[in-house]
C-alpha cells in the first residue's frame, strides 16, 4: 500500500474553513469561521503556522491585497486552496468516512 | 474606531521576529483591536505568536539551537576557569567597589556573549539568543535551587539567595539586552501618535 500522509486535525480545520470563505480569506475571517462553526478559540499566529505548512506542501497558495488604514497601513495575505489541496480534503474525508463506519459506539445516543 | 493598540506589543513583533515577517499577522490583530477586542486579547495573540515561532525556528534549526546553547559552555569556562579562578588566587580580601566593578564586569561579559550569538545567527538571531539565554538559566538553576532548600531551612542563607536571584535577573538581562540591542531602533518604543502618522502616511502614499 502506498504511504501517504493525511491532513492533520487542525489542518483540516483550516482547509475547510478557506474552502467556505472562498476568495475573501484571509487571517481574520479564518480565525472568525474556525470560531464559528468549529466552537474553539484559536490563535492568529497559529493559523499562520499552519497555513505556511500548507503552502510549502502546496494544498493552498497566497497572494498580498493592498494596505488599509483599518489595519496599521499593512497588507492582507490572502489564502486559496489549490487544485492539489483539494484533492487532498476529498482523500481525508473518504479515510474518515470509511473509518466512521460500523463504529457502534459511536452510532445512537451521544454520551 | 478604538484607540490605537498597545504599541509595546506591536513593537515587540515588528521587532523581535524570527526569520520571518509578521505584517499580515499585526495588521490582522491591528484590524481586530480596532473592531473591539480587548488590551489582553491583543497580547495574549502576540505572546502566542512569539511562542509558536520560537518553537517552529527551534525545530526547523536545532544544530543551530545546539550551538547556540552549547556556546554557553565556553562562556562558564572563561568565567568560571580563568576569571573567577584569577580572583580566588588573590589571599587578600577586597573591598566592596572591587566586587561590584566585577559585577558589572559579570554583566558586561554576558551581554557581550549575547551581543556575539546575535552577530553569528543573523536572521535566526532572536530565537538562538532566547536559546542561549535559556541554557543559561538551565544552568544555573540547580545552585539557586540548592540554596533556596538551604534559605528554607535556615534562614541566615537569605542573603545568598538574593544573590543568586539578583545573578539569575542580571545575567538573563544582560544577554537579552547585548544580544537585542541591534533590535532597539534610535528611538523608543513607537507612540500612539507614531502609529498614527504611520497610517497617514500610508493613505497619502496611495
Amino acid at each position: 500500500m502506498p504511504k501517504r500522509s493525511y491532513l492533520g486535525n487542525f489542518e483540516l480545520i483550516v482547509m475547510l474553513a478557506l474552502i467556505r470563505l472562498g476568495e475573501n480569506a484571509y487571517g481574520v475571517p479564518i480565525a472568525q469561521e474556525i470560531e464559528a462553526k468549529g466552537g474553539r478559540e484559536v490563535s492568529l499566529a497559529g493559523i499562520y503556522a499552519t497555513l505556511d505548512r500548507l503552502e510549502t506542501k502546496g494544498l493552498v497558495s497566497s497572494e498580498l491585497g493592498e494596505p488599509t488604514r483599518e489595519r496599521g497601513g499593512r497588507a492582507k495575505r490572502y489564502f486559496q486552496v489549490t487544485p492539489r489541496g483539494l484533492h487532498e480534503v476529498r482523500q481525508t474525508q473518504q479515510a474518515l468516512k470509511r473509518l466512521w463506519q460500523d463504529l457502534p459506539q459511536l452510532q445512537g445516543k451521544t454520551v | 474606531m478604538k484607540a490605537q493598540p498597545p504599541a509595546l506589543a506591536t513593537w515587540w513583533l515588528e521587532h523581535l521576529r524570527f526569520g520571518v515577517r509578521n505584517d499580515f499577522l499585526i495588521g490582522d490583530l491591528v484590524e481586530e483591536y480596532g473592531r473591539g477586542r480587548s488590551r489582553a486579547w491583543y497580547w495574549k495573540q502576540v505572546v502566542a505568536a512569539f511562542v509558536l515561532n520560537f518553537g517552529r525556528e527551534v525545530r526547523t534549526h536545532p544544530l543551530l539551537a545546539a550551538r547556540a546553547a552549547a556556546s554557553v559552555w565556553s562562556v562558564w569556562y572563561l568565567d568560571g576557569f580563568v576569571f573567577s579562578s584569577s580572583l580566588h588566587k588573590l589571599t587578600i580580601p577586597l573591598p566592596p567597589a572591587i566586587g561590584f566593578m566585577w559585577l558589572l564586569f559579570g554583566c558586561g561579559a554576558w551581554a557581550g556573549a549575547g551581543w556575539i550569538v546575535a552577530r553569528i545567527h543573523g536572521e535566526h538571531k532572536t530565537t538562538m539568543v532566547l536559546v542561549f539565554a535559556i541554557s543559561v538559566l538551565f544552568w544555573k538553576l540547580p545552585w539557586f535551587y540548592q540554596v533556596l532548600v538551604d534559605t528554607l531551612r535556615n534562614v541566615r542563607y537569605g542573603p545568598y539567595l538574593l544573590n543568586d536571584f539578583l545573578d539569575l535577573v542580571l545575567t538573563s538581562v544582560s544577554i537579552l539586552l547585548g544580544g537585542f540591542s541591534n533590535s532597539f531602533p534610535r528611538n523608543a518604543a513607537p507612540t500612539s501618535n507614531q502609529l498614527s502618522v504611520h497610517v497617514e502616511s500610508e493613505d497619502q502614499l496611495r
